[in-house]
């Protein structure tokens, strides 16, 4: 089902979304409890990944 | 033939059975079709089956002069491909409604090498969507139907458990061949990265996914494998005295009771065989989860953007929660999963070298299949555990670094099937296949 009423604030970041070439996420706001709970455990999975300087990168 | 003769054949007993006009590849094909529809209805290992054609295809084989038959070491033997794998004949769908008529006009490289080797593609086989693991299969385990069978190659698998095929494909990019494998009863290789073509393979991750074959003995696997990518063989040991096995004590509390007490038997035969066993830890294994989840979720959904885009309500919910979380992670995270990964390369080559190790011994599943449940979860984030991702985790990190791992079934099957891992070095395959054929033969005796 496509989106259909969607909040102001969720329209701001639909935008933000397209402008970086994401899908208008979340395609379904049916879609979007379990999309929360799939971020949150991918993140405390993956956490490591999210800090930025990263030892194992060779940046400066 | 029989479908229960056939059932209780191998591939190697059927391949020189055909060859030598002992049995005919018309035998061998109604007998795996009989052998199909007796155990369909309860198992639903197959997408389609292609009855009328692959009939016409084993008569045409059996009208070939002998010259031609003994160039053809699988001559007509009836095999199944997960429905990943193009083909020129059927549809390719794998597994989702997005895809329904999908046509490839011609054949993946792995179907025309098997095809132009003599097999007989009966069907293709049931695959988790987009062989991405999160939606239930209507397939059920084959040793008990009431069970899941595991996946993402869960109809491959299930049609070697059955009996209704002597080989099938799969694809493996986390467990996707060796977890069906191991709850299944039967052997299930991921080889080395790259071993086999993958061309013509609608895939997942195109960094981590990997050909693999499910038989059911290490002999057959050998066989198919040789089909596949020839190459001299090497006379086989004696026994397993110059054989160095890396055992992690931690990964090997892991599983059940029930699994853990095949799993230290199995350890224990390598040991009577003479094989040396090390205590090793696998650090870099256990990281390989997160940067494997990355990488996976990164590249499945860069190339299935547009099939999300184009038809999302013809994909369910779980996938579409993996493809939009792949699309909400950030390029500077997909980059550090690719750094972490070419350090657990080089950790793992380490390790092995260190230890002058020709495998590690490692679970391949942490319990006996599970009862299907009434309601199945939608993804595995949903699920109120994390067992997906444990199961993820065992076999993850052979992916990561393109290792080649075999599953095979521990011997003799306890009230129902399990299997453990040997992992080799990269392009070790032979070897691994050779160490795999000593536990075989001890196992069965």
């Amino acid at each position: 089902m496509p989106t259909q009423a969607t909040p102001p604030l969720s329209r701001e970041l639909t935008l933000l979304s397209e402008h970086l070439g994401c899908l208008a996420i979340p395609y379904d706001f049916e879609d979007l409890p379990l999309l929360l709970q799939a971020v949150e455990r991918y993140r405390r999975l993956a956490g490591s990944l999210f800090v930025a300087d990263s030892t194992r990168t060779t940046g400066p | 033939m029989n479908s229960a003769e056939f059932a209780g054949l191998t591939l190697e007993e059927a391949a020189q059975r055909a060859r030598s006009r002992d049995v005919s590849a018309h035998e061998l094909c109604a007998a795996a079709l009989a052998r199909c529809y007796e155990t369909e209805p309860a198992v639903r290992a197959f997408v389609v089956i292609d009855d009328v054609r692959a009939l016409a295809v084993a008569r045409a084989a059996d009208r070939m002069r002998p010259e031609e038959i003994s160039r053809r070491p699988l001559h007509g033997l009836p095999v199944a491909v997960k429905d990943v794998f193009g083909t020129s004949d059927l549809p390719t769908e794998a597994g989702c409604r997005a895809l329904r008529g999908h046509l490839t006009h011609s054949d993946s490289a792995a179907v025309a090498t098997l095809r132009r080797a003599g097999a007989i593609v009966i069907g293709k086989t049931v695959t988790q969507e987009l062989a991405y693991g999160q939606d239930t299969p209507v397939t059920r385990n084959a040793a008990d139907p009431r069970r899941l069978p595991g996946g993402s190659s869960a109809g491959s698998a299930v049609a070697v458990g059955a009996g209704s095929v002597l080989a099938a494909l799969g694809t493996d990019g986390g467990g996707s061949v060796r977890v069906p494998a191991a709850l299944n009863g039967v052997v299930g290789l991921k080889p080395t990265f790259g071993f086999i073509d993958r061309m013509g393979v609608i895939t997942g991750s195109p960094t981590l996914d990997h050909v693999g074959l499910l038989t059911r003995t290490v002999g057959d696997c050998e066989v198919l494998l040789d089909a596949l990518v020839p190459a001299q063989r090497e006379p086989p040991p004696q026994d397993a005295k110059h054989v160095r096995i890396g055992v992690t004590r931690a990964a090997l509390r892991q599983p059940t009771p029930a699994v853990q007490a095949q799993l230290v038997a199995a350890e224990a035969l390598f040991h009577e065989l003479g094989a040396t066993l090390v205590e090793v830890q696998l650090a870099a294994a256990e990281r390989a989860l997160a940067a494997g989840l990355t990488i996976t979720l990164a590249e499945v959904s860069a190339l299935y953007g547009g099939l999300l885009r184009r038809a999302p309500d013809d994909i369910t919910v779980g996938t579409r929660v993996m493809l939009q979380l792949g699309e909400l992670l950030p390029a500077t995270v997909y980059l550090r999963a690719l750094a972490e990964r070419d350090a657990i390369i080089a950790e793992l080559e380490g390790l092995f070298a260190t230890f002058d190790l020709d495998a590690v011994f490692a679970p391949a599943v942490l319990e006996y299949a599970p009862l299907a449940p009434a309601r199945s979860p939608r993804s595995m984030w949903e699920a109120r555990d994390d067992s997906v991702l444990k199961l993820l985790s065992l076999h993850m990190w052979c992916n990561v670094a393109g290792l080649p791992s075999i599953s095979i079934p521990c011997r003799p099957a306890a009230e129902l099937p399990t299997g453990f891992q040997l992992v080799g070095r990269r392009g070790s395959d032979r070897r691994l296949l050779q160490i795999a054929t000593l536990f075989e033969s001890a196992s069965s005796r």
